[in-house]
């Protein structure tokens, strides 16, 4: 016998615990979510700054299980097209590379960059059309071993 | 242009600069998306769905939250004695209802690995969007969507 409780437009005290279960069995049922959530990852940030300490552009991600996750990727306005994206994009697959991963993956929306990425090797292997309506969010993937 | 600049590059996270980069990564999607800006300003909507036994603990859950016309379902669960009976379908039906009927929504998303649960969304009428191979290794990840019927008592 069960009952039912919906919350709507406020999280509920519940949510912590179906975190828990849903780590637990995730964590039973794959070695590297036991390992990632015991360790953590390998953070990798590249940031280009001015001579007075000025953020000019930044990259960052992680390497974890045998992937390198780029989070975020930002050019000044003012610089950009000027190929600094590529100079970070190239250090941060080096640094893949480097630890021996397989590939790298990302997400991009239609209005920042798939184009930027897919000129880099990247290919769609994810597109989720309408988020947000009239876009796309895409997930790219580039194979880091051939 | 780029003479006088400096790389640095780090292999601890630098929170005060990811927060910078976050923080400009955000003014550019504010200024090309109006749905980001409007998500950032009112926040997603949480919409969660429990059941409980008379004594009440969880036998199940669904947690998602509701924006730009979808519902994304971000966890479910159900305890072990109750998996495979309908409970699991149960949830993300009545997820979706509310989200068709009281937050106006068009599609659903949901994520899963291969040794979670992607023939139960794929029963209940979700599709592969994408995929992510070896990730991790042995495993898939997939992105999977739905959309969702319109109201039936519109």
């Amino acid at each position: 016998v069960a009952s039912w409780i919906e919350r709507i437009g406020e999280e509920s005290p519940f949510r912590q615990e179906i975190d828990k279960n849903l780590a637990t069995f995730n964590d039973a049922n794959s070695p590297w979510h036991r390992t990632v959530r015991a360790s953590g990852g390998e953070a990798y940030d590249v940031y280009l700054v001015d001579e007075n300490n000025q953020l000019i552009a930044g990259l960052y991600g992680e390497v974890y299980w045998d992937g390198l996750e780029i989070d975020r990727l930002w050019v000044n306005e003012a610089y950009r097209h000027t190929g600094l994206g590529t100079q970070m994009l190239n250090k941060a697959l080096k640094f893949g590379r480097s630890r021996k991963v397989s590939h790298a993956h990302l997400t991009t929306f239609s209005f920042q960059a798939p184009e930027f990425y897919l000129k880099h090797g990247f290919k769609v292997v994810g597109e989720m059309v309408d988020m947000p309506p009239g876009h796309s969010k895409f997930w790219l993937r580039k194979e880091l071993n051939e | 242009m780029t003479e006088h600049l400096n790389i640095v590059v780090e292999h601890e996270a630098d929170e005060t600069r990811r927060d910078l980069i976050l923080k400009n990564l955000r003014n550019f999607n504010d200024s090309q998306s109006h749905w980001h800006q409007a998500i950032r300003k009112e926040g997603a909507q949480p919409l969660d769905v429990f059941a409980l036994d008379d004594d009440g603990n969880i036998l199940g859950g669904l947690i998602g939250e509701t924006y730009w016309g979808w519902l994304a379902i971000d966890y479910l669960w159900v305890v072990d004695v109750h998996r495979s009976n309908g409970l699991g379908s149960l949830l993300v039906l009545e997820a979706e209802t509310v989200a068709i009927e009281k937050r106006d929504c068009q599609w659903s998303k949901v994520s899963t690995f291969s040794f979670q649960a992607p023939s139960f969304y794929e029963n209940l009428g979700y599709d592969i969007a994408g995929q992510l191979d070896n990730y991790p290794p042995g495993e898939t990840m997939f992105w999977l969507k739905k959309t969702l019927p319109t109201p039936s008592n519109a």
